[in-house]
């Protein structure tokens, strides 16, 4: 069995570039881009988080197919678009421009990250819509702009 | 008599561009989404936080009209992370909320 350093080398030698190490200055740079998450410019996130929640649809096609509930469909739709959210701030690279997205989600929702699922049915069911309707609204609502979601939450903060 | 106010006199509008490089210093609201204002000589100025990435991340307003939307906050706005408390400026703010 070879010596660690010894291996580094050898193992680093077979690529065509120079392989960069933990203790090599480039290092942290080069690490942002591991699994293809970068620090990217407004518009490479934005393409990119509506890449994927444009997916939702052919997802649920999916789901349907699979005989997949309702109730299952909308949380795996709000699971994604939510989840795809919070990984686009992640690319962010200005932490205020973070901590306002999340300051406003506090002030909306209650939670940095944005409403729950549970508080989506909530805020649903407050219309007087029936279950299943309240479900297929939180999946079309994961597929578009958040406007509607807005409207429910829709109050003023209570003056301190 | 004074003059009639003609389109040759009237002053140019200061475009979104222009206050973006404009030195604003900020303070933080109590409202849900227009996170900030300023007094800006006669203007009060107002930024809503939007839903980023699906929207800009932020729209800026001047009088409660809206000037336009963006995604970097300007080098030259500066921020104080105090809320405003009932200033003429906080009690000016309009819910800016999307309809």
């Amino acid at each position: 069995m070879l010596p660690l350093q010894q291996a580094i080398t050898e193992f680093g030698g077979q690529f065509r570039d120079a392989m960069i190490e933990p203790e090599d200055e480039a290092y942290e740079e080069a690490r942002k881009v591991y699994n293809g998450m970068i620090d990217r410019r407004p518009s490479e996130i934005r393409a990119w988080y509506r890449g994927r929640t444009a997916e939702i649809s052919e997802f649920n096609q999916g789901w349907i197919a699979e005989g997949v509930s309702l109730e299952e469909r909308a949380r795996r739709a709000w699971r994604i678009r939510h989840d795809t959210r919070v990984r686009a701030r992640s690319m962010m690279e200005n932490p205020a421009e973070v901590e306002d997205l999340g300051e406003r989600d506090r002030r909306l929702y209650g939670n940095p990250d944005g409403p729950t699922f549970d508080q989506l049915v909530r805020e649903n069911d407050r219309l007087g819509l029936r279950q299943d309707e309240v479900y297929e609204r939180i999946i079309r609502g994961s597929q578009t702009t958040n406007r509607e979601v807005n409207k429910l939450f829709d109050r003023k903060v209570p003056s301190p | 008599m004074s003059e009639p106010l003609t389109a040759d006199r009237v002053p140019p509008r200061m475009s979104l561009d222009d206050r973006l490089i404009k030195e604003v210093k900020w303070l933080k609201t109590n409202d849900p989404t227009a996170l900030w204002c300023a007094q800006v000589g006669a203007e009060t100025w107002t930024v809503r936080v939007n839903d980023f990435p699906e929207e800009h991340l932020y729209t800026l307003f001047v009088n409660d009209e809206e000037l336009g939307s963006f995604d970097e906050w300007p080098r030259n706005w500066s921020r104080a992370e105090d809320v405003s408390n009932g200033s003429s400026v906080e009690s000016r703010l309009r819910f800016h909320h999307r309809a």
